[in-house]
């Protein structure tokens, strides 16, 4: 008994009147009680009878007598004057040589400790549970294979989709198609290189609501490095959009109220034209040739002032941030319908080499006439005693474009012959169409040059200026995934370049660096095609 | 002869101008750019000319101070989609005297013709004026 006595669980065996034979010195010490307070007692009078009820212990030994042990059942026990505890208990009978049961044992393991830990661990995982659920953002984790594992509750709120409808499904079958392969190739990076990856990206709600979700994705790893699951968080910027929309459409009213009188005097010309013509026409009318020609110029008169009226309705419409495949040419066109003339009433000369035949870009064309609105305005103000205003486009290879290796006449060949190219890359050799807007007006101090793109950062009296313009048309320009970025030298000027990347690319053959035959009629054919189509005022 | 200047960058206002004021027997000579208006002015005197204020390149207000300076016996009569007669570059010049008169855009042929007549009755008087601004 001296083995048992050492054991450091409780042990007390009952004989088969259900009396107690043995108690080791664990139970005494538990129990606080002394041997003679127990041996020789019935269960009853060694257990608090709340015990017995809550465990049936009294009907398990009983069972157990009868052959059936219990194999373990957990019970909370307090001895007088000490903290509960937990044990962990079985009832083994106790046979003899011919097989009978004689004794039963009662066999207590103090699990207090264990017990309360995993309390704590399931404590931790509730409380982490409840951070990913109470959170804002969407917490996605998936599998390394992309399936999706856990989905929280703002994911539910926000996309609609419950976490059975989408654990166990790929994660970028809530994409739409375009982004699908995108995504894939993330993972792949996330899961080769481990870096977390960011990307904003449009998803269909379950009501059919388009969300834009700005994503982060990190990698999960065991010990060893291997990659077991991947984790999304997902920030849901459509409200942020909205709001940005409302103030470029704030900004857009502002300028548009700087160019008021221009407007006017765009409207008025032609209004005297047709005027006038009326007027001959009525006094007139009989010389059929001047009949003819006078109701010639007030159709066309007419015309010029429904296009300008029609390009500012279009222009002051709040934009819904609908992408679509946009002319830059046209949009330079359109914004200088309305802003051309009252900046060239400043004795400004507006000079424009157009790229008729450069790619199209995938953007927002309301929202691209307010970033070149914004940056005619500017220059306007920076010339308050005239000058020169040069608007160039070109499309150029990205790599290039950071070079600057090739003379610009090159470059322009290449640029004039693009357009029908339905590819979007050849060789993955990625294009932009480049703006460029160059002004011979005050220039920007190299302090002031840092700060040009910041909101409400402006050089002019108080009243005269919003100082949006410039930093609403850097956040347009960005969420095109295009570039915005200034030259200057005080007293010689300004030179504004947006370049957007483009939707198609040249031909191999029209490449500067080709050297086929058809180059040179590629080029030369680029070249009428610019001669003809580029404008100089 | 009376011969009549007329500055603008609109041909069709050109156009109209030359009819109605050809028929009041004017001989109209017709320019749409300053720098033209200054070279016509060298080559010959005008008795008027009638210059917008708003032009590509040189402005009108410019145009009419050089080609004022070259022949100070023409007058000049601003016209103007932008500008109202209450304007304070077209205030200054009617009170210098530079300008004679100030038609809005849109304008009657008529009025514009009467102003012209008018103008050129004058001598060293007040300006006049048309126009529906």
């Amino acid at each position: 008994m001296d083995i048992l006595s050492s054991i450091p669980s409780s042990i007390v065996i009952f004989d088969s009147s259900l009396r107690v034979v043995f108690a080791n010195r664990n139970f005494l010490v538990k129990s606080r009680k002394g041997e003679g307070e127990v041996l020789g007692k019935k269960i009853g009078e060694i257990f608090p009878p709340v015990i017995l009820y809550y465990t049936n212990l009294e009907e398990n030994l009983q069972a157990a007598q009868k052959g059936r042990p219990l194999d373990g059942e957990e019970m909370e026990y307090r001895a007088p004057g000490l903290a509960s505890r937990v044990y962990f208990y079985s009832l083994t009978p106790l046979k003899d040589e011919s097989g009978r049961v004689r004794n039963v044992m009662l066999f207590m393991d103090d699990v207090t400790e264990k017990k309360s830990l995993g309390e704590r661990v399931a404590r931790a995982e509730r409380h982490l549970a409840s951070v990913v659920e109470s959170a804002n953002d969407l917490i996605v984790s998936m599998n390394a294979h992309g399936a999706v594992m856990t989905w929280n509750s703002a994911a539910e709120r926000i996309l609609g989709f419950s976490a059975p409808d989408t654990v166990g499904r790929q994660f970028v079958q809530l994409f739409p198609d375009a982004e699908r392969a995108n995504l894939e190739g993330l993972f792949a990076q996330l899961i080769r290189r481990g870096e977390p990856q960011e990307r904003e990206s449009s998803m269909r709600a379950k009501g059919g609501q388009e969300l834009l979700i700005a994503w982060r994705f990190s990698a999960m790893k065991e010990e060893r490095g291997q990659v077991v699951a991947l984790v999304g968080v997902g920030r849901d910027l459509t409200e942020k959009r909205q709001l940005e929309l409302r103030l470029i459409q704030s900004a857009k009213m502002a300028a548009l109220g700087e160019m008021a009188g221009g407007i006017a005097h765009e409207i008025r010309n032609p209004l005297a034209i047709t005027s006038s013509a009326a007027q001959i026409l009525l006094k007139k009318g009989a010389d059929p040739e001047l009949r003819c020609e006078a109701a010639q110029k007030i159709h066309v008169a007419a015309g010029r002032a429904a296009t300008i009226i029609e390009n500012l309705l279009r222009f002051a419409r709040p934009s819904e941030g609908l992408v679509e495949r946009v002319d830059l040419n046209s949009a330079v066109e359109d914004t200088l319908s309305l802003i051309g003339h009252q900046i060239s009433l400043q004795s400004i000369e507006i000079k424009k080499r157009l790229a008729p035949q450069a790619p199209r870009v995938k953007g927002n064309k309301n929202q691209l006439q307010q970033v070149f609105m914004n940056i005619i305005l500017n220059a306007y103000h920076a010339m308050p005693d005239g000058g020169g205003f040069t608007i160039t486009m070109r499309a150029v290879p990205t790599d290039l474009q950071a070079a600057e290796q090739l003379p610009r006449a090159e470059l322009l060949e290449s640029a004039g012959h693009l357009a029908s190219n339905p590819q979007s890359a050849i060789g993955n050799q990625q294009w932009v169409v480049e703006v460029r807007f160059s002004d011979t007006g005050c220039g920007i101090s190299e302090e002031n040059l840092s700060r040009i793109f910041d909101p409400f950062f402006t050089t002019m009296p108080v009243g005269s200026g919003t100082g949006l313009g410039l930093s609403i048309a850097y956040s347009i320009v960005r969420q095109h995934g295009g570039s915005i970025r200034v030259e200057s030298q005080v007293g010689k000027g300004s030179t504004f370049i947006v370049s957007l990347p483009a939707l198609s690319a040249v031909p191999a053959c029209a490449s500067p660096h080709a050297d086929r035959p058809s180059t040179a009629q590629a080029g030369a054919q680029a070249d009428r095609a610019n001669g003809k189509l580029t404008t100089d005022n | 002869m009376t011969d009549i200047l007329v500055v603008d960058d609109e041909k069709d206002i050109c156009w109209a101008l030359e009819i109605a004021l050809g028929d009041e027997g004017y001989q109209i000579t017709q320019v749409t750019r300053g720098e033209d208006a200054i070279r016509e002015v060298r080559r010959r005197p005008f008795t008027l000319a009638i210059v917008d204020v708003k032009l590509p390149g040189m402005s009108g207000i410019e145009v009419s101070r050089v080609i004022g300076q070259l022949d100070p016996r023409m007058k000049i009569i601003m016209i103007s989609g932008y500008h109202y007669e209450e304007d304070q570059p077209i205030q200054e010049g009617i009170r210098q005297k530079v300008y004679r008169g100030f038609i809005s855009k849109p304008f009657e042929l008529d009025e514009v013709s009467a102003l012209v007549r008018r103008v050129l009755a004058e001598n060293e008087t007040s300006p006049s004026r048309t126009g529906e601004g």
